[in-house]
């Protein structure tokens, strides 16, 4: 058997950190920007309504819990004024809807209304509607509320990125050294690990307030906004837990040590992607186990690799890696189907093409680890193959952070509807919804005659059914004869939904055609 | 472990930009949709420059300004709004036109590209911002009464937003316009307004389809701002 050169083994694991720091850098430079994950479903008044007296509030109904941050909501005249109101609330306890009060004596013409808001998942959305009192304004505002500097996305990004080395390095390196007999001196990799992930957290935390409200780096009651919302709440905790971790592996207590670790992975599981989206009850164990198993399986290989490790460690952490390598391909091959909802989003959306790059990646390192463990069986030399699993698996963390400053392929992915019926006197009715999702849509209806030419009666309106029976008025403008279109229609949640579309033929007669419109 | 970092960085700085991060007028110019990029159809089709000194009387858009409405300003509406929009701090691209060689075609597209440099990408947003804000408050309907003969009618506007994988934003805008004098077409013409980095990128595309037919300006122009932006990249 070929022995690795001591000195040189002693520097594989930094080269390692360096290949990992590497690796989050250029994959957060090439990361999608991350999307609007809450989506806007409802606003009260309506965009661009026009009410005959000013109401006393506004409210703004999102598809999922927001935190709403110092200036989340705010009201701006027609002159692009900010007018003075009282901060937004939540809506007697509904996380997903915020109450602005208006402040009273509000003169007649047009309002706008900006919102800024951070998502279940961490991630900021933002926008803008305006509606009228009376009648609406000359005046044009620009209605684009602030955005976050690409300077403190990047470094979000990143600090999210060594925040998972940093998990790995400590979770897998107590794991070799209480689980698996590993040298007493591997505690520094413990050490080291927790000492990454709590500083990637204290700047987490400091960002986290620039970064959902676009606001400055240097105002301190962005902390203490930040300091409030969930996702600060985890990171606190995530501090905390980081500091027992370490207690507890150096002293060492095993058990209490693994719940402290069960409740590190929480910490990201209950303030990221897990906890949106479709069936949070499993998402959010599976993303934990997930996260678990990678900490265990990464950082146990970067602690293995630290000195010449004694073969009989290796041959117990061979069977731990595969345990942690089913893990992750169930977990994974669910949270893919989960974030991204169908194959055909996986080419088309940023996350799915990081998602694709991912399994190529993990393909490669199990073939590495079966090379490992036929060389483990028969006794050569490991050292080639070990370093390449973990280098590969370091490449891979980098690609995961990315990945959870994307927008999941499920909320990016626009499949427009489109769907033909039978309409008048042997024609066709067309009608296309886009992107089809929970949110602002843009609906287009053609009616089409038999010869293919598109007809234009004197009067064409539409509803909107909704799987529960709601009716909701959708308002349709002419895009060109015979061509209609809706661009701000909000279907406020997913399921059958069913066009109504009332096509008055002459001053008496009037025909009434159902479309079905699957909203995902 | 340093000389690492530092080559992570530089990637950073090289490889984190989508594109260029500002353009010159040079660049804008080089980057136009030709003639020659229509394929078969390049033989009907010719390019010119626009003269920088001409002026529409019918439809005044200063060159330093961008039309967010079209003829709002002679319309009979219930909402007024402004027509044009004009960004602070805006140097005219000149525009450059790709049109059928016949003057009598009224069916081929015509494509009229033109842009708006700014100092800072930060002007530049802002500029935008103030465009898109008023193109989406652009009345759907409206009726143009006054005026000469070609412009009059109805105006049907609608408008979408538009994002490109490599950070172009914008609006795109459909206009369908149909005069009481014609019973048989209609005019069929897009409007995109685009921003990244320095520049806010605009083009037109125009024809007529006769009524009955459906649009495919829209389509049109999406298509040639691919090509522009392709360009630019």
């Amino acid at each position: 058997m070929t022995r690795a050169d001591p000195a040189r083994a002693r520097l594989a694991p930094t080269r390692l950190v360096a290949a990992a720091l590497a690796a989050l850098l250029a994959l957060l430079a090439l990361a999608p920007a991350a999307g609007a994950h809450a989506t806007i479903v409802r606003t009260t008044p309506s965009d661009r309504a026009v009410v005959g007296s000013a109401p006393r509030t506004v409210q703004i109904r999102w598809s999922e819990a927001v935190d709403l941050g110092p200036d989340s909501v705010r009201l701006l005249d027609a002159t692009g004024e900010e007018l003075d109101t009282p901060k937004a609330t939540h809506a007697g306890g509904d996380a997903a809807t915020a109450v602005l009060r208006l402040p009273a004596g509000l003169k007649d013409g047009t309002y706008v209304v900006t919102w800024r808001v951070t998502s279940a998942d961490s991630h900021p959305v933002a926008g803008a509607f305006s509606f009228s009192i009376g009648e609406p304004s000359a005046v044009v505002v620009s209605t684009e509320p602030g955005a976050t500097s690409p300077a403190v996305k990047v470094a979000d990004g990143i600090a999210r990125g060594v925040a998972f080395l940093g998990f790995a390095l400590a979770i897998g390196g107590a794991a070799v050294l209480l689980l698996l007999g590993g040298e007493r001196r591997g505690v520094r990799w413990v050490w080291r690990g927790a000492a990454l992930l709590a500083g990637a957290t204290v700047v987490l935390l400091l960002l986290q307030g620039p970064y959902a409200t676009g606001g400055s780096l240097l105002d301190p009651s962005l902390l203490w906004f930040s300091l409030k919302t969930r996702f600060g709440e985890a990171l606190v905790a995530r501090l905390l837990l980081t500091a027992g971790f370490v207690v507890l592996v150096t002293r060492p207590q095993v058990t209490a040590a693994s719940v402290c670790a069960v409740g590190l992975t929480l910490t990201w599981t209950l303030a990221d992607h897990s906890r949106t989206g479709v069936q949070p009850w499993l998402g959010v164990p599976a993303a934990s186990l997930h996260l678990l198993a990678m900490g265990l399986w990464l950082g146990g290989l970067v602690a293995l690799l630290a000195r010449d490790t004694p073969r009989p460690v290796l041959a117990r952490f061979s069977p731990l890696a595969l345990g942690c390598f089913a893990v992750l391909g169930v977990t994974g091959v669910y949270l893919a189907w989960r974030q991204s909802g169908t194959p055909a989003a996986l080419p088309a959306t940023g996350f799915g093409r990081l998602l694709l790059v991912k399994t190529g990646l993990v393909l490669v390192i199990v073939a590495f680890a079966a090379l490992t463990r036929r060389a483990l069986a028969r006794a050569g030399d490991l050292r080639r193959t070990v370093l390449a699993e973990a280098a590969l698996g370091l490449v891979v963390l980098g690609v995961t952070s990315a990945l959870v400053n994307a927008a999941p392929a499920r909320v990016a992915y626009v499949d427009p509807v489109d769907v033909t019926v039978p309409g008048l006197d042997g024609g066709k009715v067309q009608v296309r919804v886009t992107p089809a999702k929970q949110g602002q849509n843009v609906a287009d209806l053609y009616l089409v005659s038999p010869t293919g030419r598109l007809t234009i009666p004197p009067e064409v309106t539409a509803r909107l059914r909704g799987p529960d029976g709601d009716s909701l008025p959708v308002e349709l403008g002419s895009a060109e004869p015979g061509h209609y279109v809706a661009t701000a229609l909000t279907i406020p949640e997913p399921g059958d939904w069913t066009l109504r579309i009332n096509v008055r033929t002459s001053e008496i007669d009037e025909r009434t055609i159902d479309v079905p419109v699957r909203i995902r | 472990m340093k000389r690492l970092l530092v080559l992570c960085v530089l990637a950073l700085v090289g490889c984190g930009a989508d594109g260029p991060s500002s353009y010159t007028a040079k660049d804008v110019k080089a980057a136009y949709y030709k003639a020659s990029d229509a394929g078969d159809a390049a033989s009907v089709l010719e390019n010119y420059w626009v003269d920088d000194e001409y002026h529409s009387h019918a439809n005044y858009v200063p060159r330093e300004a961008l039309e967010v409405c079209p003829l709002m300003q002679r319309a009979n509406a219930p909402v007024r709004v402004e027509n044009i929009i004009k960004p602070k701090a805006a140097e005219p691209v000149s525009e450059f036109v790709v049109g059928p060689v016949d003057e009598t075609d009224i069916r081929t597209p015509s494509v009229t590209q033109g842009a708006l440099l700014f100092g800072t990408s930060a002007i530049a947003t802002d500029g935008m911002k103030a465009v898109g804000a008023a193109m989406s408050k652009c009345p759907p309907s409206y009726e143009v009464r006054g005026g000469p003969s070609p412009i009059l009618g109805t105006y049907a506007v609608s408008a979408r937003p538009l994002e490109t994988d490599d950070g172009w934003t914008g609006v795109l805008q459909q206009i369908a316009h149909t005069n009481p004098n014609d019973d048989v077409y209609y005019e069929d013409a897009a409007h995109i307004v685009v921003q990244r980095a320095n520049v806010i990128l605009y083009l037109d595309v125009t024809h007529r389809k006769i009524i009955g037919e459906r649009s495919d300006a829209p389509a049109h122009a999406e298509a040639v701002l691919r090509t522009v932006l392709k360009r630019l990249a």
